[in-house]
């Protein structure tokens, strides 16, 4: 690990400031970005730790919402009992990922900037332009079946690896920030993540210093919320291909794929198509896809696992 | 040991069987690895198998691969590890190793290679595209590495330890170091020494005057240590010794013994340069009074050296260029290897072509600083006994002993917390992880590091009643934090009963995870208690129940190698049931 100099910070707006230095991050929980560091595939020449702020709370907002703090746990924010009630979906998405050990520590705010799982953006010997931009990418031709399917570029096919951030893009979320002049700012979810595009490098549209304070939910959309998770092992390992659903008892509702995009990857023309089937809806979800040799197997599998959910709703709508 | 031999042996005998067979050859390594380069492991068509190249991690792979390289009857070269295209097999130690497969290797250049070992002579191995694999004797100049597009894979012979000597000493001594696998002689004054040592398969010679020994032959793979406590027999055999060119040559004794060894050898006309070459007192450890002790100290010293003169038999080459040459391999079709497509297309460019020719002329100079330096290092060390042979090891012979660059130290910070329930205050580097914090500077090492990146759960210790991985968190972000490892959760005296039921239901074979698998299965049963919800919950509005299929998913952030997984869940359930 290389060298970096430490502050507890006590103040956003002064750890906004302290992170605008180049080389400057903040840390919570620490569980992605120590690992990234222990590998030297983040080097940050100074850690500003974030845990004294005090977002820590999860509140009613007034319109019937919920404001989740950003360094609100994993594990508290999916045992919230009002989450559990009105947004099973996310209480279901925070249980299907990592352990127990990292959701005890993996904070809202860390889990939506958790980087790629990429392996060969672990691993430093090969190419990767999102971690050494320009250097070119080992994952297109290479070992892909963990990979994207949409939404990938010529420059990197990496995913988006997390499952918290699916369900919250069901849910319409929104993330609030403050930056270093103390300016707030609320941004949609479907605008947080970026497509890879020509910049891999670059994962999410905050702008430098920007720290996230909370997101909120906006008021319950009732229906019957569902996360299924299709992966290699029956636990602890990451989605092949994942499913968030908010399904109305008359059928329509909405859904977002994980694991198979630079983002949650959520189409609200194609969540029109649910009464239709899960076929109809992914074929519109995944129209112009680019999926490897290796990987194609993702889309008969998201239609396949939404299809599973839609069953799954109309069994607990008939219970 | 070095399998050579054993790996020959194998492949001869599966040629005699009838069975088609595959020599691996290790050509390249990134970072740390387990074996060098030019060591092999042989695999027959049914999978058996001689020689590994890591700890379990990747010979399974190898054998399925060396089955697939039957099949298609072609070479193949393909890296595991670091820089693999299999991104789903990993040295847990972070390294890269390239290996050469080489399908049906021809049977008389097998038994060539044999007969050259088997009389202890050098041996070369060229793996080369136009004719596989044909092994004949070294020449001085051959080290292991790549030359253009062939592989030569360079075998000396095994060390042989000559014993000269008498009493309690030879004896343990021979044992010691036929147990390593050194080739063992012994030349003695006492019938029942030699007697003994024949009986036990030792090749001996019985001394029956002070004088030259007839059959004393010394190759430079031979050590030649004397263990007389009457040193009149040993004047005329070091002479005879100090003639040939053999490793190594040490005798017992004090230093006081050892000057006055000295002068007799002086006055029966010695060389005082040549005299030098006697290690004396001879073995690592000072003052050595019993056989046994005496034994590892003269092994260790030998052993050394062989392992220094062997090390410069390699190409030495900086790391961090290692992984090219699986592309030198690959620009020749012959070898065919479909595994480097992946690589080739990423970094065959410019960078590559210029790193390469980076790596060749840093070969060249290696091997001419080598060719000077090989005999002054050899005798340097002999010169001054284990002094100087410390030396020799620190000397960047190999590069894995150079000492890496120091890091820039980061100023240290004050931190302190409860642990165990005693309040601790330390100053620690902010890279600390309260891992390394709990194992390194409180010593408290119940707490285990496995993968050291949170993917095991070895380290899992709970913080404000919460489990974590202590891996994957700074010791400095615990100030004023209460942390519990399995130390406080009870002693030997008095078990807690998760750990009383573990030990009652088998929870473990090894043992190594289990201080993080019980601080886990502890919080787990809190978990549940306070209602914490999880994957397998049908109803997130009812509490969870401590059911078998609750307990495994929730353990599922511990890993256990030796797969003791039902007996945990069952001492699990023995005290969530007396819990409830």
């Amino acid at each position: 690990m290389k060298a970096f100099t430490y502050e507890r910070a006590k103040d956003p707006v002064a750890a906004a400031r302290a992170a605008a230095r180049p080389g400057a991050r903040f840390i919570a929980g620490g569980t992605n970005l120590l690992d990234l560091m222990k590998i030297e595939v983040e080097t940050p020449s100074h850690l500003i730790d974030v845990q004294d702020l005090g977002f820590d709370k999860i509140e009613k907002t007034r319109d019937g919402g919920l404001r989740i703090g950003a360094l609100v746990t994993n594990t508290n924010l999916a045992a919230d009992e009002r989450v559990r009630r009105d947004y099973g979906v996310l209480t279901r998405a925070i249980v299907a990922g990592a352990s127990g050990q990292l959701r005890n520590k993996a904070s809202t705010a860390g889990n939506l900037l958790q980087r790629t799982r990429c392996p060969y953006f672990y691993d430093t010997n090969m190419a990767c332009n999102k971690r050494k931009p320009g250097s070119g990418c080992a994952a297109i031709g290479g070992y892909s079946r963990q990979l994207g399917v949409i939404g990938v570029s010529d420059k990197c096919i990496a995913t988006f690896p997390g499952d918290m951030a699916v369900a919250m893009r069901v849910l319409d979320a929104v993330i609030e920030t403050v930056d270093a002049t103390g300016q707030r700012r609320s941004i949609p979810i479907a605008d947080f993540h970026r497509l890879w595009g020509d910049s891999p490098e670059v994962d999410t549209n905050l702008r430098s210093g920007e720290l996230i304070t909370a997101v909120t939910l906006p008021k319950p959309l009732g229906g019957t919320h569902l996360y299924e998770k299709v992966r290699d092992r029956a636990s602890y390992a990451y989605a092949l291909v994942s499913v968030a659903a908010v399904i109305q008892s008359d059928g329509t509702g909405r859904v977002a794929f994980g694991g198979v995009a630079p983002k949650p990857w959520r189409v609200e023309a194609a969540d029109a198509l649910l009464p239709r089937g899960a076929a109809a809806v992914t074929a519109r979800a995944f129209q112009g896809a680019t999926p490897t040799e290796d990987n194609k197997f993702k889309l008969p599998l998201a239609t396949r696992a939404l299809a599973s959910v839609i069953a799954q709703a109309a069994d607990q709508k008939g219970a | 040991m070095k399998q050579a031999r054993s790996i020959f042996h194998f492949l001869r005998d599966g040629s005699r069987r009838g069975e088609r067979t595959v020599l691996v050859t290790l050509t390249e390594v990134t970072g740390s690895a387990t074996r060098a380069p030019g060591e092999h492991m042989a695999v027959a068509e049914s999978g058996a198998v001689m020689g590994s190249f890591s700890g379990g991690c990747v010979e399974s792979a190898v054998i399925a691969e060396a089955q697939e390289v039957l099949a298609a009857g072609r070479p193949r070269q393909v890296r595991y590890g670091a820089g693999s295209p299999y991104i789903d097999i990993r040295l847990p130690c972070g390294g890269g190793i390239d290996l050469l497969f080489l399908p049906d290797p021809d049977y008389s250049q097998i038994a060539l290679a044999l007969d050259i070992l088997e009389r202890r002579r050098p041996l070369k191995l060229q793996l080369s595209s136009t004719c596989p694999f044909s092994a004949s004797e070294a020449a001085e100049a051959d080290r292991t590495g790549w030359t253009g597009h062939d592989f030569l894979a360079r075998h000396d012979p095994q060390l042989q330890l000559v014993v000269l000597g008498h009493g309690a000493e030879p004896g343990a001594l021979l044992q010691m170091a036929e147990a390593y696998g050194a080739e063992t002689l012994l030349f003695s004054p006492q019938a029942s020494l030699v007697e003994e040592a024949r009986a036990r398969g030792t090749p001996a010679h019985l001394l029956r005057i002070v004088g030259r020994a007839d059959s004393f032959v010394l190759d430079p793979w031979s050590a030649v240590v004397t263990l007389f406590h009457d040193h009149d027999w040993e004047t005329d055999l070091l002479l005879q010794a100090l003639e040939q060119q053999p490793l190594f040559i040490g005798a017992m004794g004090s230093r006081r013994t050892h000057i006055e060894r000295r002068n007799r050898l002086l006055e029966a006309g010695a060389d005082p340069l040549a005299i030098d070459r006697i290690v004396g007192p001879v073995g690592l450890i000072a003052a050595t009074r019993d056989p046994q002790t005496l034994a590892v100290s003269i092994l260790a010293q030998v052993v050394q050296v062989y392992e220094n003169v062997l090390a410069r038999k390699v190409v030495d080459r900086p790391p961090e260029l290692a992984l090219n040459a699986a592309h030198r391999f690959d620009e020749h079709s012959a070898w065919g290897a479909p595994h480097l497509e992946a690589l080739h297309k990423t970094s065959g460019n410019a960078a590559t072509q210029s790193t390469l020719t980076e790596t060749q002329s840093e070969e060249e100079e290696t091997r001419s600083m080598a060719g000077i330096s090989e005999i002054e290092l050899s005798r340097r060390g002999l010169l001054a006994g284990s002094a100087a042979t410390a030396a020799i090891v620190a000397s960047p012979i190999t590069s894995e002993a150079a000492p890496l660059p120091p890091s820039p130290t980061s100023a240290s910070l004050p931190v302190s917390f409860e642990v165990n329930g005693a309040k601790r205050e330390l100053k620690l580097d902010p890279r600390t992880t309260l891992l390394d914090a709990l194992r390194e500077h409180l010593h408290l090492t119940g707490t285990k590091k496995g993968c050291d990146h949170g993917q095991c759960g070895a380290c899992t210790v709970m913080v404000d009643g919460v489990r974590i991985n202590s891996c994957l968190s700074l010791a400095v972000m615990h100030e004023g934090d209460k942390i519990t490892t399995i130390e406080g959760l009870g002693t030997p005296e008095k078990l807690h009963p998760m750990q009383a039921a573990f030990v009652k239901h088998d929870g473990y074979q090894c043992g190594y995870c289990t201080p993080g698998q019980i601080c886990s299965a502890v919080a787990v049963l809190d978990e549940i208690k306070r209602g914490v919800p999880s994957h397998v919950q049908a109803d997130l509005t009812v509490r969870p129940q401590a059911t078998n299929i609750e307990m495994r998913e929730r353990m599922s952030g511990n890993i256990c190698r030796c797969g003791a997984y039902s007996n945990i869940a069952e001492a699990m359930a023995e005290v969530a049931g007396a819990k409830a």
